[in-house]
């Protein structure tokens, strides 16, 4: 009897594709999960390169809050509960490999009160997304850089250069 | 008989394989990091400020002590020349002086004056630095530096150019001194 519930399984197996144009109904059971919607997605601000000496934004004795350089934003649907997401920064000083001189900066979140939070690398954001709430499926946050101290002096007496570069990475670590 | 078993295990498999699926998805979606970047570029430019500045306020007495051959000349000028973000390899600028003899329209007399070159305005003779016409002092910018150098400009008669004044008196002698910057 094993044998033949086995060849028969067999059978119907091998015949599935041939066959598989006969199918009539199907019926899909399934669920989806809150957290599977979340998505980041991350937009630049500057599309050329930023002038590092002139810039006043850019220094550290300015008052304002720095050059904004992107924002990142976490888009959900079907979130029906409230969750914390982490948002983790990394990022290392600008260098320029024509002349090998490096210039440090520190990256600003700027949170929904308006003020500014300086993240160093490797430091994290907890975003909290009440998903029982009526809103418009996003929350994001703006980055902004500023030189720092030594780095400001330093852009007055570094050799020009033009291939000063930093990539600034944005990751989403879960909930 | 053996038809309708066959459309039985399809639809296990199928529903099997699509639950397994979801699943997946749903465990793995929900801590599988993302992550973007952004690429923030930018720039140094060098600049050079070259200022030359007369500090003569009036016509001068060519017979005062202060032109005489042996005096400390009077003063008429300064130059600054400042280099921010100098380039990685030292460069050198130089600063040469272009000048003629005193001329005056009214008489044929051409007056005879060096030019002396110092750090500060109110130099002892002996540190004065003589400057012929054609001559070139040479800077050397190091790296990582703001460079400023600065010299203070002044002239005296030559002997030649004392006897000359001594001919005849005449007003409105000039002559005019070109300060030129260049670099390798």
């Amino acid at each position: 009897m094993k044998k033949i519930l086995f060849v028969l399984l067999l059978i119907g197996f091998l015949s599935f594709g041939l066959f598989a144009d006969q199918v009539k109904l199907l019926d899909i059971y399934g669920f989806i999960s809150d957290d599977s919607q979340i998505t980041l997605s991350v937009t630049p601000a500057l599309s050329d390169p930023i002038d590092l000496r002139h810039n006043s934004l850019l220094q550290y004795s300015d008052a304002g809050n720095g050059v904004k350089v992107g924002t990142w934003t976490l888009s959900y649907d079907d979130l029906t509960t409230s969750e914390n997401y982490t948002i983790k920064y990394n990022y290392g000083a600008l260098e320029s490999d024509d002349t090998s001189s490096e210039l440090e900066y520190v990256l600003y979140e700027k949170v929904n009160s308006g003020n500014f939070v300086a993240k160093e690398d490797e430091d994290t954001s907890t975003i909290t997304i009440d998903g029982t709430s009526s809103s418009d499926g996003t929350a994001s946050r703006d980055l902004y850089i500023k030189l720092t101290s030594d780095a400001s002096d330093d852009v007055f007496t570094f050799a020009p250069a033009e291939d000063y570069e930093s990539t600034i990475t944005i990751t989403l670590l879960g909930s | 008989m053996l038809i309708s078993l066959v459309g039985i295990m399809k639809k296990k498999v199928f529903i099997t394989t699509v639950l397994i699926f979801l699943f997946v998805a749903s465990v793995f979606g929900a801590t599988m990091p993302q992550s973007g970047t952004i690429e923030f570029t930018g720039y140094i430019e060098g600049d050079i400020y070259f200022i030359v500045d007369s500090l003569q306020t009036s016509s001068v007495d060519l017979l005062s002590d202060s032109l005489s051959p042996t005096g400390s000349g009077a003063l008429i000028g300064k130059w600054t020349l400042r280099v921010d973000n100098p380039p990685v390899s030292p460069t050198k600028f130089y600063v040469t002086y272009t000048y003629a003899s005193l001329a005056n329209e009214e008489v044929d007399d051409k007056i005879d004056f060096v030019l002396l070159e110092s750090m500060g305005e109110d130099e002892e003779s002996d540190s004065l630095v003589e400057r012929s016409s054609g001559d070139t002092f040479e800077i050397t910018n190091e790296e990582n530096s703001i460079t400023t150098t600065a010299r203070f400009l002044s002239a005296r008669l030559t002997d030649e150019g004392l006897t000359t004044a001594m001919k005849a008196a005449a007003v409105e002698y000039s002559s005019n001194i070109t300060v030129t910057l260049s670099s390798d």
